[in-house]
């Protein structure tokens, strides 16, 4: 299964936010998507950051999450993008590193899906 | 399709269980503790679910911190207890990988404790995620 290409098994309904928004409105919209990470785009809609559960698990650590704390403060600014020709097997690395959420991008650095942990564990199921 | 019980033995060996990737040490928090203290717990020791220590199946994810901080509640007054998942379903060691992917595609989690008689680790997405990439 390591040839199979990320477009095979990558999320397409991706949830975005904007960089100035409040870090409660971002929680509630993770939640309601049933995700767990939302892209963070500029205006023009080239991906600036990532929010991951893992980002709102920091912010629990060290700041008030009821205080205005924007999206861009906590955001992952460090992102391992993936094009969707790329194969599962070139996804190793960044996980092995640490990465669950790699989005991918077009040749403009737009986000045209996503590849989180939960969607290699989906492929493999059906993959069994 | 027609197996021979010794190619189905040794097609069972081949193949990777929850023994081989789950995470361990079971790592646990009291269900009295701040949010704050969990969060610091899973932050710095880079731990995405909590076993909480009721004796019921509860855990403490990532998620339930998600959910924490939309509804603006305070880390130092809120309590695992208050946002935990309660009744969460379980896998034993020798489960083969693929069965773990497909319940937790079915069930919609990232997270299912690993117990044998008694809580010994617990299997992430991430977890299955790294062993197949």
């Amino acid at each position: 299964m390591n040839d199979v290409p990320v477009d095979r098994l990558m999320s397409t309904d991706l949830t975005t936010i904007e960089r100035g928004a409040a870090a409660a409105d971002a929680a509630e919209q993770m939640r309601e998507s049933g995700g767990s990470s939302l892209l963070v785009l500029d205006s023009d809609g080239a991906l600036a950051g990532l929010i991951t559960a893992t980002d709102f698990v920091a912010l629990v650590r060290d700041n008030d999450p009821k205080d205005r704390t924007p999206v861009e403060a906590f955001m992952t600014t460090d992102v391992v993008t993936v094009g969707r020709e790329d194969t599962v097997a070139e996804l190793a690395e960044p996980t092995a590193h640490g990465y669950t959420h790699l989005p991918v991008t077009d040749g403009d650095d737009r986000p045209i899906g996503m590849v989180s942990t939960t969607d290699l564990t989906a492929y493999l199921s059906r993959r069994g | 399709m027609k197996h021979g019980n010794t190619q189905r033995g040794m097609d069972l060996d081949d193949r990777t269980r929850v023994a081989d990737v789950m995470s361990t040490p079971l790592e646990t928090i009291g269900a009295d503790a701040p949010l704050r203290e969990a969060a610091r717990r899973m932050r710095d020791e880079n731990i995405s679910a909590l076993v909480v220590t009721t004796g019921g199946g509860c855990i403490l994810t990532q998620s339930d911190v998600v959910g924490a901080v939309a509804d603006g509640s305070d880390p130092e007054a809120t309590t695992v207890r208050d946002v935990m998942t309660e009744d969460v379903e379980t896998v034993t060691p020798d489960l083969m990988l693929e069965e773990v992917a497909a319940m937790m595609t079915m069930y919609g989690v990232k997270h299912l404790p690993v117990v044998d008689d008694d809580y010994v680790g617990m299997m992430s997405s991430t977890d299955i995620a790294a062993h197949i990439s």
